[in-house]
């Protein structure tokens, strides 16, 4: 694999709110190869919900170039954003994931609305992505009556449906317990290891990143060498 | 889950919102189809009305009354082909809740001749002619009060201090409001009087049939001419233009249904839009949300105006329907007697029900269409960070 799935250039994002400018990703460059799991770290602030937002299209670059796939994310139209997200994006959120009057089932098949599936086809896809999270038995359950854990691993299942090329978390562990938090990143790395998803986890749970096959650290919207981990401040 | 199922489940999610709403636009479209009806049966009873039917009456005011010699003097005019004294006697029948039709005096020779929409079979018609306290009633009151030939029914004079006493000689089919109004004799309403009261004879109008449309005008230009300078002078109108006046007598009616209608249907447009705008602001994460799945800015509209016209024409279809039971259906409500048997008839027809689900659709979409298109252009970005 010569080219690498995501390529970042000089990436730079300005927010502009009066007269005051927040520069929230600074000359950002990285490669993230196909089959990758990387772990984005960094404190709050430090731009990493912006960097994720601009790789799938949902935000746009004060500068610089995203290619996903060899394809120029920021170049697209919003049209031809959301047809590429429902393809080839896969998000899970770190709360309210899920739409609340919805079963497990129906927020999974909700992306695949937007497909030419049949109700029978979708309804494989939509069972097979639930017994990949293990969660076939709460086929018919409403968002109120799982738990945290079992919302995100909803989530998962809803991310991974469609076969995406990138699977984008931010923070999905950020509000469950430990061992919850723990089998969502397994789950997440059974996925990078065994289906070859390329994953990008933003975390700033250091424990969540040993799960990952890499890992990068963002300070104040400037990404940090490999292996050169953000200076824990205030951080108690 | 079909796009139907996924409309259904979010236009549910609030249920108590939701019935309220619902309820809102029901009765909103009750009030509404009520007053279309009443427009429409206005149009209606106009449209009814014979273009070659005049009727004449006293210049100053309708309650004046008119000499009889005015008569003979009409009859001569060149293209009248029949005249007759009429009027509406206005008595109680046994109490108020039986009176319920209208009475007028006339006289039946002539009278088939003007109301030629009238059917009477002719052995009843020549005893009705005969006998001059013969009644001949419409089918519909005579169904609904059991009435046969040869009973004897008492009208007591409220408008005119004398009382009736009248022999049913025939019972009419054709129109005249819908079979509901009987006819007797002017000759014996004035004999009445004069023996009761000793009053001279009267009628409170003339009403007469032309030739033909072209002598319309020239015919109650001709009678009016006659009696300007008369102690009793004439207004001569058409059977329409006289039922439109009265109509507006009550008011400018149209105007007035016109305004109530709008002013219902913008309050509730206003109410739908309020929560409508809540519905969907409350939403604005799982709209961001869908949009990161793929959903693109047309669909989400889609799918939010579909819901709102859901609601909304669910609500429309209720009124009306309501409406219509309750009016037409099952005739719930006497409107003979809440109108003065101005009405006897009140329809809720489909085309009032067409008109109620049209504005329920259009309340529907214009009060979605402002939040949806707001919470549709919504980053993603900007949608998440809403509420975290
Ligand atoms: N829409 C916006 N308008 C103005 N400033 C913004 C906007 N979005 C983000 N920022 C700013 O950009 C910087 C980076 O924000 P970002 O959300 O990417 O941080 P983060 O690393 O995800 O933080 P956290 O760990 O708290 O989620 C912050 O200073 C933030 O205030
Ligand atoms: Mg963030």
């Amino acid at each position: 694999m010569t080219q690498p799935l995501v390529e970042i250039r000089n990436l730079s994002r300005i927010f502009r709110r009066d007269s005051v400018e927040v520069v929230a990703l600074k000359d950002i460059n990285l490669d993230i190869p196909e089959g990758d799991f990387l772990a984005l770290m960094g404190p709050s602030g430090s731009g990493k919900t912006t960097l994720l937002n601009i790789i799938a299209g949902l935000d746009k670059p004060t500068s610089g170039v995203v290619r996903v796939g060899g394809i120029e994310v920021q170049r697209m139209n919003e049209d031809e954003l959301a047809e590429w997200r429902n393809h080839h994006v896969g998000f899970v959120f770190q709360t309210f994931n899920l739409i609340p009057v919805l079963t497990a089932f129906e927020n999974v098949e909700l992306p695949l609305l937007l497909t030419g599936l049949s109700g029978q086809e979708r309804r494989e896809h939509v069972l097979t992505a639930l017994k990949l999270v293990g969660l076939a038995d709460r086929v018919d359950h409403y968002p109120r009556q799982l738990s945290g854990g079992q919302e995100q691993r909803v989530a998962i299942a809803r991310a991974i449906v469609t076969d995406p090329t990138i699977i984008l978390a931010d923070e999905p562990t950020g509000n469950l317990d430990a061992r919850s938090a723990e089998e969502i990143l397994t789950l997440l790395q059974q996925l990078n290891e065994q289906l070859h998803k390329t994953i990008i986890l933003v975390t700033h749970d250091p424990r969540a990143a040993h799960y990952a096959k890499h890992e990068r650290h963002l300070e104040k919207g400037v990404l940090l060498p490999p292996g050169v981990t953000y200076t824990v401040e205030e951080r108690a | 889950m079909s796009y139907p199922g996924f409309i259904w489940k979010n236009g549910m999610r609030n249920k108590r919102r939701t019935v309220l709403t619902v309820l809102s636009v029901s009765l909103a479209i009750f009030v509404l189809s009520t007053l279309l009806t009443l427009v429409h049966e206005i149009d209606r009873n106009l449209e009814e009305s014979n273009p070659l039917r005049l009727v004449t009456r006293h210049a100053v005011s309708p309650t004046n009354m008119l000499p009889l010699r005015h008569r003979a003097r009409i009859e001569q005019i060149p293209g009248v082909v029949a005249v007759t004294p009429f009027t509406w006697f206005g008595g109680i029948y046994i109490d108020e809740a039986h009176t319920d039709f209208a009475q007028f005096a006339c006289d039946p020779r002539v009278l088939f001749d003007i109301y030629t929409e009238i059917r009477l079979p002719p052995e009843q018609r020549r005893a009705f002619i005969r006998e001059r306290t013969a009644v001949i009633v419409g089918r519909r009151k005579a169904e609904e009060h059991g009435w046969t030939l040869g009973d004897r029914i008492t009208l007591r004079g409220t408008v005119f201090p004398v009382d009736l006493e009248l022999t049913i000689r025939g019972i009419f089919t054709g129109s005249v409001n819908d079979e509901s109004s009987i006819f007797f004799h002017h000759e014996y309403f004035e004999q009445a009087l004069k023996e009761t009261m000793g009053w001279p004879a009267f009628t409170a109008m003339y009403w007469l049939r032309v030739d033909s449309i072209s002598s319309v005008s020239r015919v109650s230009q001709a009678i009016d001419a006659l009696f300007r300078n008369t102690d009793a002078p004439t207004k001569t109108e058409t059977e329409r233009a006289f039922q439109a006046e009265f109509f507006t007598m009550l008011g400018n009616l149209k105007t007035l249904v016109a305004t109530l209608s709008g002013v219902i249907l913008f309050t509730l447009l206003l109410v739908t839009m309020n929560t409508m705008a809540m519905s969907v602001r409350e939403r604005t994460r799982e709209i961001a949300i869908m949009k990161s799945l793929g959903f693109r800015r047309r669909e989400v509209l889609a799918l939010l105006i579909a819901e709102g016209l859901l609601m909304t024409l669910t609500g429309g279809l209720i009124g009306s329907l309501v409406a219509r039971l309750i009016f037409t259906h099952f005739a719930l409500v006497d409107i003979g007697r809440l109108t003065l048997n101005i009405f006897q008839r009140f329809e809720v027809t489909g085309e009032v029900i067409g008109l109620g689900l049209l504005a329920s659709a259009l309340v529907g979409l214009l009060s979605t269409v402002i939040p949806a298109s707001r919470a549709a252009r919504l980053t993603v970005a900007d949608g998440l960070r809403h509420l975290g």
